[in-house]
C-alpha cells in the first residue's frame, strides 16, 4: 500500500465531505414551497463558475480521463483529434438550448428534462418512455462508473477493490441524497479544480521525468511512429471522425444530466460566461490528457490499459503530488455518478410518481421522498458495483447513445419547431433508440457510428410523425412560444 | 405543473410571440453554424498537414506531431471564439419576464 499516496487522496474525499456538509445544511434554511425546486435544480440559482464547473465535470468522465487517453495508446493522436470535438461543449449545450429553454423552464417549474417534454406534448407515453430510458441506462451507466474508478484506484494505491467503493460510492451518495443539486454543483466545483491540477500538473511530471519537449518527441517518434500518423492504427477515416463530431457535439445536451443544467443559471450573464469559460476548461481537460503516445515511450509493452494516467502519474511525480493528481480521475466519476444519481431520482419521484401516482405530494414531501430514494438507489447501485451482472455492459453499451437517439428531438425541434407533435415525439423516441441499439447489437464494424444513423432515423419520425398527427393544443403554443401576457392569461 | 387539456383541430394554434423567443432562435442559429464549421475546418487543416505523411516524415512542434498541433491550435481558436460571438450575437434579457433585449455589455 502506497501511504504516500493515499493519504492525499483521503484529504480529497475529507474536503468533498466537508463541501457536502455545507450544502446540506444551506438545504436546511430553504423556505417552505422551494424545498424540491432547491433539491433537484439548486432553485436555478446558478452563477457563472458553478454553472460552467457543474457542466463540464458532469460531462467529463471516467472515458474523459481514463478510458479515453487509454485508448490514444492503441489508436494514437488520431483518436485524440476526435476528442477534440468536445472542447465547445458547454457552448454548444447552452448556445443550442438557449435562453428559451431556461425561460419555458421557469413557467413550468420544470426540474427534469422530462418535465419539459410533458408539457410540450401533453403525452403520458413520452414521459414513461423517456423517464424508463433514464432509470435503465443511467442506473447501468452509475454501476459502471463506480466499477471504472474502483478497479483503477485499487491498482494505483494497492487498497483492496471494495474498500475503495465503498468510500467514494458512499462519499457521493451521501452528500448527493442528503445536498441535492446545490451539493452536486458545489463538489462539481472542487472536482473540476482537481482535473485542472490534474492535467496541468501531469505534464509538468512528464517533461521533466523525459527531459524536455525535445527529448519527448524523439523518444515518441523512435517508441510510437504508428502512433502519431493519420489515420493511425485505429483507421479513424473521415467517416468515423465525422461520427464523433456527432457523438460528442450537440447531441449531448439531450442526456438529462446535461439538460438539467442548461436550465440551472441564475440569469443571462451567468449563462454567457459559462459559455466563455466552459470551452477553455474542456481545452485543458483534453490537451492536458492526450498521453497515450507518450505513454508508449514509459510503457513500451503497451499493455497497461486503463491504468495508463494514474500510473503514469505515480511514476513521473512525487507521492503526495501523485495522490492529488490521482483525485482527478476519481474526480471525473464522482462528478458523474452524483448527476446521474440525481437525474434517476427525479425521473422517478417527480416525473412518474408525482406526475400519475400522487400529484398531490406537498413540496416538502417531495423534496424528503427525493433524499430517501436517492439514498435507496445509490445503495443498490453500490451492492451491484461490487459484483457487477453480465448484463450490465450489453446496458452501458446503449446507455448514452440510446438516451441521446431518444430525447435529442423531440427536445430541440420542440423547443423551436411549432409542429412538434406527441405522435412525431414518440416515434423519433422509440425509432432513435430501437435503431441505435439494433445497429450497435447486430451489426459490427461499419464505417459509420451508430449514433449517426439512429439520429437520422429519429430526426425522420419526428418530422413524419409531427406532419400527419395532430397540432399541438393552443395552451403549448402559448407556454412554448407566448408572450408573458398570454402565458399569464392560461388558467392554472 | 399543468393539467392536460385536449389538443385544438389541426390548424397550428397563433400565440403572440415572446419577443425573446426570437432572438433565443437566432442565437441557437449562430451557434450550430459554429458546430457545422467545427468539423471541416478541424479535419481539413489535420488532413492538409498530416493526411497522407509517413511517420518518418512528422516533424513535431513542442511534444507533438505537427499537424496535430495545429489541429489543437485550430481548436484553441474555437474554444475562444465564445467570447467575440457572444459580443456580437447574443444579448441579456429577463429570464423570468420580457423585457427590452441589451446588447451584452461586459
Amino acid at each position: 500500500m502506497r501511504w504516500g499516496l493515499i493519504a492525499p487522496l483521503a484529504g480529497y474525499i475529507i474536503l468533498i465531505i466537508g463541501v457536502g456538509i455545507w450544502a446540506v445544511r444551506r438545504r436546511a434554511h430553504t423556505p417552505a414551497g422551494q424545498k424540491s425546486e432547491e433539491y433537484f435544480m439548486g432553485n436555478r440559482s446558478l452563477g457563472w463558475i458553478m454553472l460552467v464547473f457543474t457542466i463540464v465535470a458532469s460531462q467529463a468522465s471516467a472515458a474523459t480521463f481514463i478510458g479515453g487517453p487509454a485508448l490514444g495508446l492503441e489508436w494514437g493522436y488520431a483518436w485524440y483529434l476526435a476528442g477534440m470535438f468536445q472542447i465547445p461543449s458547454a457552448f454548444l449545450f447552452l448556445g443550442v438550448l438557449g435562453k428559451k429553454y431556461a425561460i419555458v423552464g421557469r413557467r413550468l417549474r420544470a426540474v427534469s428534462v422530462t418535465e419539459v417534454l410533458k408539457a410540450r406534448y401533453e403525452s403520458p407515453i413520452v414521459v414513461v418512455l423517456v423517464s424508463l430510458a433514464i432509470v435503465v441506462f443511467a442506473g447501468a451507466y452509475v454501476v459502471a462508473q463506480m466499477v471504472g474508478g474502483a478497479r483503477v484506484l485499487e491498482a494505483v494505491t494497492g487498497l483492496d477493490y471494495n474498500w475503495m467503493l465503498v468510500i467514494f460510492g458512499l462519499t457521493v451518495i451521501l452528500y448527493t441524497a442528503f445536498g441535492g443539486f446545490r451539493a452536486v454543483a458545489l463538489t462539481d466545483v472542487v472536482q473540476g479544480i482537481f482535473m485542472l491540477f490534474g492535467a496541468i500538473v501531469v505534464w509538468v511530471g512528464v517533461l521533466s521525468a523525459t527531459g524536455g519537449p525535445t527529448n519527448l518527441a524523439e523518444d515518441v517518434k523512435g517508441a510510437a511512429p504508428d502512433l502519431i500518423v493519420l489515420p493511425g492504427p485505429g483507421d479513424l477515416g473521415v467517416l468515423m471522425l465525422f461520427s464523433f463530431w456527432v457523438l460528442l457535439g450537440v447531441p449531448v445536451l439531450a442526456l438529462p444530466h446535461i439538460a438539467v443544467r442548461c436550465m440551472s443559471y441564475k440569469n443571462s450573464q451567468s449563462m454567457h460566461r459559462a459559455m466563455v469559460a466552459g470551452p477553455i476548461i474542456m481545452l485543458i481537460f483534453t490537451l492536458g490528457y492526450n498521453l497515450g503516445p507518450i505513454g508508449a515511450t514509459f510503457y513500451p509493452d503497451r499493455d497497461i490499459g486503463d491504468r495508463l494516467i494514474p500510473t503514469l502519474m505515480t511514476d513521473v511525480l512525487p507521492d503526495a503530488l501523485a495522490g492529488l493528481a490521482i483525485a482527478a480521475p476519481l474526480a471525473a466519476v464522482m462528478s458523474t455518478v452524483d448527476a446521474f444519481l440525481l437525474v434517476i431520482t427525479t425521473s422517478i419521484v417527480r416525473d412518474v410518481f408525482q406526475n400519475y401516482a400522487r400529484p398531490q405530494t406537498t413540496d416538502a414531501a417531495s423534496s424528503r421522498a427525493a433524499t430517501i430514494v436517492t439514498a435507496v438507489l445509490g445503495l443498490v447501485f453500490l451492492a451491484l458495483a461490487f459484483q457487477p451482472p453480465e448484463y450490465l455492459q450489453i446496458l452501458v453499451l446503449y446507455a448514452i447513445g440510446g438516451l441521446e437517439s431518444a430525447i435529442l428531438f423531440p427536445l430541440i425541434l420542440g423547443l423551436y419547431w411549432r409542429r412538434g407533435n406527441a405522435l412525431g415525439a414518440g416515434l423519433s423516441a422509440i425509432g432513435g433508440a430501437g435503431t441505435f441499439i439494433a445497429l450497435t447489437a447486430l451489426m459490427e464494424g461499419l464505417p459509420i457510428h451508430p449514433i449517426v444513423i439512429a439520429l437520422l432515423v429519429s430526426l425522420t419520425l419526428y418530422v413524419v410523425g409531427s406532419a400527419v398527427g395532430k397540432a399541438p393544443s393552443t395552451r403549448t403554443a402559448v407556454v412554448f412560444w407566448g408572450s408573458d401576457r398570454e402565458f399569464q392569461r392560461l388558467e392554472p | 405543473m399543468l393539467p392536460h387539456r385536449s389538443s385544438d383541430s389541426g390548424k397550428l394554434p397563433t400565440v403572440e410571440e415572446d419577443p425573446r423567443f426570437r432572438q433565443c432562435r437566432k442565437e441557437m442559429c449562430v451557434v450550430m453554424v459554429y458546430w457545422m464549421l467545427l468539423l471541416p475546418v478541424l479535419l481539413g487543416v489535420a488532413q492538409y498537414m498530416g493526411g497522407s505523411t509517413q511517420a518518418r516524415d512528422v516533424s513535431f512542434i513542442f511534444v507533438w506531431p505537427d499537424w496535430f498541433f495545429w489541429s489543437q491550435a485550430v481548436v484553441a481558436l474555437f474554444a475562444a471564439a465564445p467570447w467575440f460571438i457572444i459580443r456580437a450575437f447574443f444579448q441579456n434579457m429577463s429570464l423570468d419576464s420580457a423585457h427590452d433585449c441589451e446588447r451584452e455589455e461586459d
